[in-house]
């Protein structure tokens, strides 16, 4: 079969646009070779960041009465993080206050979400790399947060769940003991797991084009159609990666309820 | 076949490292992230959050402010109308009571007149009978005269002048 030398060259093409590298593909130009210590997705984390502090620091007008544009955009987002996510998971004080790591959380994956649909651009939030240490810091206010919260004992209360009988507590302490390394690790994987399926899906329906042909054309519109789909996708992980985390911070801060 | 026994390792070793983090990035995007929350958090977020704040507010007191506007509105509204009805009523009042003054003065004025008329009337009267009588006194003197005259002038008798007077005299009061 003549088929199969193509197809192991398709997993090569997946695999080479979706993981990290150190050269940098912008179109009509040679490859552009990162130094060692930036890898691609390096690169586009900072570029994010730089992105970000452009859009705040200088589209957002702090001073405008009526805010418009990009200002009232940005405000949209800020107010929805903090009145639908923050204050609803950890109550009107600790919402508050950890509105603004919360926003940071949205606009950063956000923002490294729509870049990895941006053609020039590379996903960085489908390397595990970026996903984990995002996870991390949700972790870290989960176990440490709490703790400098409630105490080590208020902490511990947080696995013993109210109205458990006595004899399956243990069992309970280390299910939800669990819980925490389990719910992060998910937190971690969805991410990654959803932005990177997205984009192995639309080049392995391109790379039918590439195997078949003519007879393949057709798959473009699939493309087209899953490209679409990863906008909202691109939006929906990074809502619902900044709520898991207000929730699972919410329940650590506050496990009466 | 060896070949494609390689590809198929190097795939299976790729597919691998897609899920072992790179401790080099994770160091990164920690340090971007705590960056960029630490920047945003002091220029971006806290100003947001105080402007939305501060929105909230202004929306909340332009809005009793709108309230009780509309509330002052009504009480005007209702204060103009009671003002209104009043000045209604007063004008009634003036306008009766001018009415009625009206009414009495011109009675007044009817009554006053009647009575100068005839007051008039009266005196007209009255001097109407005191002509009458002074005529009819001065007819008489005359006729009485008239008649001496006519009478000496039959009887052809001189008489004294101040004899026929008293005569005359005594015969008006007879009369």
């Amino acid at each position: 079969m003549n088929e199969s030398p193509h197809s192991f060259q398709l997993d090569q093409y997946i695999l080479r646009h979706v993981m990290d590298s150190h050269e940098w593909h912008l179109p009509f130009l040679p490859p552009v070779q990162l130094p060692t210590f930036l890898s691609l997705h390096s690169l586009m984390v900072i570029l994010c960041a730089v992105i970000l502090l452009v859009l705040f620091c200088v589209f957002y007008r702090k001073n405008d009465r009526v805010p418009t544009g990009i200002t009232n955009l940005l405000e949209v987002f800020v107010q929805f993080v903090r009145d639908e996510i923050a204050i609803p998971s950890l109550g009107e004080e600790d919402g508050q206050k950890l509105t603004p790591l919360f926003c940071t959380f949205f606009f950063f994956i956000l923002g490294l979400n729509l870049m990895g649909q941006i053609p020039i651009f590379s996903t960085a939030t489908a390397n595990i790399g970026v996903t984990a240490p995002l996870a991390l810091i949700t972790f870290f206010l989960m176990t440490f947060g709490a703790i400098q919260k409630n105490g080590f004992g208020g902490f511990l209360k947080a696995f013993m769940p109210a109205g458990v009988p006595k004899l399956i507590m243990p069992f309970i302490f280390f299910l939800e003991l669990l819980g925490v390394f389990i719910k992060t690790f998910a937190l971690m994987v969805r991410l990654f797991a959803n932005m990177l399926a997205g984009h192995m899906v639309v080049l392995a329906l391109l790379g039918l084009v590439v195997l078949f042909g003519a007879w393949a054309l057709p798959a473009i519109v699939l493309a087209v159609g899953i490209s679409l789909l990863e906008i909202l996708v691109v939006f929906l992980q990074a809502y619902i990666f900044v709520l898991l985390s207000a929730v699972f911070i919410g329940q650590m801060y506050h496990p009466e309820h | 076949m060896e070949n494609t026994a390689m590809e198929h390792s190097a795939a299976a070793s790729s597919g691998a490292n897609i899920l072992t983090p790179d401790i080099l990035m994770v160091v990164l995007t920690w340090v971007t992230f705590f960056i960029l929350l630490f920047i945003l958090q002091k220029f971006a977020f806290k100003p947001i959050m105080e402007n939305l704040q501060k929105r909230e507010k202004d929306i909340r007191e332009a809005l009793e402010n709108a309230d009780k506007a509309k509330a002052q509105i009504a009480e005007i509204e209702a204060e103009k109308q009671r003002i209104l009805i009043e000045a209604k009523v007063q004008a009634s009042l003036i306008i009766d009571g001018a009415r009625k003054a009206a009414k009495e003065l011109a009675a007044d004025v009817e009554a006053k007149s009647k009575q100068q008329a005839q007051d008039i009337v009266k005196a007209a009267h009255e001097e109407i009978i005191g002509e009458r009588q002074r005529l009819l006194k001065s007819l008489r003197q005359e006729s009485a005269e008239v008649a001496i005259s006519l009478a000496s002038k039959i009887i052809q008798e001189n008489m004294d002048q101040d004899k026929n007077r008293r005569l005359v005299q005594d015969a008006i009061e007879k009369l």
